[in-house]
């Protein structure tokens, strides 16, 4: 049993810090060329969060040996953040509206369909020590559904920051080498198979 | 024991503190800066994370910090520090306020302007030949501070300046065949890519 002070095998916890994100094309990032879309100009993001909602919230049980009996429903997956700095080369401001340009954004003519595909696939890798993979959160189906692209400020020596709210269907988690092979989100997306999509 | 050990007749002096010497290329290029007075080597530190549990805390390793560095001088007057100071603060990218009416007005500086108009900052420690024993070069690096020294009516001192560097990290070369204990090392250490 691994304890805090095993000395044959030290192994570092997981670190908040040791992360990377990639946004764009799902085919490209599975079959490993991914070096164009690792947006290394993330500052921060959360991981995937499920939050279960009490269909009986607030109602009392009378006569109840247990008083506040919880019913669930099934779990909501909360939209994440994620806070970027702008490098100007590459441009994130730009990448972002080219998003929105790809969807129509300019014509008028909105279609979610075409903001989807612009986007591609969000990854986020928890990384090791050793910049080894530890883990693979791919969300399904992500889409922004909320940019902030920074307050300026002649106070303020920071770095711009961009904000992203992302929504997604649902998430597909991949662990270190020697667990099963992860399904591709699309695949998950077109057979419906939600019930893959916890391989880890 | 190794022949090297105090007791042996001395073959080659231990590092000393005043045998260095300092370039700065965007201020006198490749010349060595002869009136510089004292000089910080590079300092790394790292960051830590720690957990508690029951009564004890277990610590690891976290993200990696290069510290500043500062390099004293004094002022020759010919060459005139103060001024060299000055050029390199304004091709950093500095101005003076000036108005609204032009592009230039809206300047300031930058990490490219800064670094390019500093140059290579390299600190040898040399031997007792001249040799450079180790070099090492703060890559990136910009002027954080610049102190333009004290006046004191009961000094005798000379007037001391002061310019404290920021840099991502510094790259280490130790001189030609040097040994580590236990054997030899590499030719260069946080050289970067290429």
């Amino acid at each position: 049993m691994g304890f805090w002070t095993d000395t044959k095998e030290i192994i570092d916890p997981k670190m908040k810090f040791r992360f990377r994100v990639s946004i764009g094309s799902s085919e490209s990032m599975h079959s490993g060329d991914d070096s164009n879309f690792v947006w290394w100009y993330a500052k921060r993001v959360d991981k995937p969060k499920l939050k279960f909602t009490t269909a009986n919230e607030g109602e009392l049980t009378i006569n109840s040996l247990v008083a506040d009996t919880k019913v669930l429903t099934y779990p909501r997956l909360t939209p994440i953040t994620m806070t970027l700095v702008d490098p100007v080369k590459p441009n994130a401001t730009s990448k972002l509206l080219s998003f929105l340009k790809a969807a129509g954004y300019n014509t008028g003519n909105f279609n979610y369909g075409d903001f989807r595909k612009a986007i591609g696939s969000v990854r986020i890798e928890q990384l090791g020590p050793d910049g080894e993979t530890l883990e693979q959160w791919w969300l399904i189906e992500p889409v922004i559904i909320d940019i902030d692209f920074g307050g300026l400020d002649y106070s303020s020596d920071d770095l711009l920051e961009i904000s992203l709210t992302i929504a997604y269907q649902s998430f597909s988690v991949d662990g270190p080498d020697g667990k099963p092979e992860i399904v591709k989100p699309d695949d998950i997306m077109e057979a419906a198979a939600y019930s893959q999509v916890f391989n880890c | 024991m190794p022949n090297n050990f105090w007791t042996a007749a001395p073959a080659q002096d231990p590092k000393r503190g005043f045998r260095f010497r300092v370039q700065v290329t965007g201020m006198q290029g490749s010349d060595y800066l002869w009136y510089a007075k004292k000089a910080d080597k590079p300092q790394v530190s790292f960051t830590e994370a720690s957990h508690q549990y029951l009564n004890h805390t277990y610590y690891w390793p976290a993200r990696t910090e290069w510290n500043e560095i500062s390099i004293t001088f004094v002022d020759p007057v010919d060459p005139d520090l103060a001024g060299s100071m000055g050029d390199l603060l304004e091709a950093a990218g500095y101005k003076i306020p000036a108005g609204t009416n032009n592009v230039e007005d809206f300047a300031s500086m930058s990490k490219a302007g800064s670094t390019d108009a500093l140059g290579s900052v390299i600190v040898e420690q040399i031997d007792e030949e001249g040799n450079p024993l180790e070099t090492w070069t703060l890559n990136n690096a910009w002027v954080k501070e610049v102190t333009f020294g004290e006046l004191d009516y009961s000094s005798d001192d000379l007037v001391e300046m002061t310019m404290k560097f920021r840099y991502d990290w510094a790259s280490f070369e130790p001189s030609a065949g040097a040994r580590r204990p236990g054997g030899p090392g590499k030719s260069k250490l946080f050289a970067g890519p290429g």
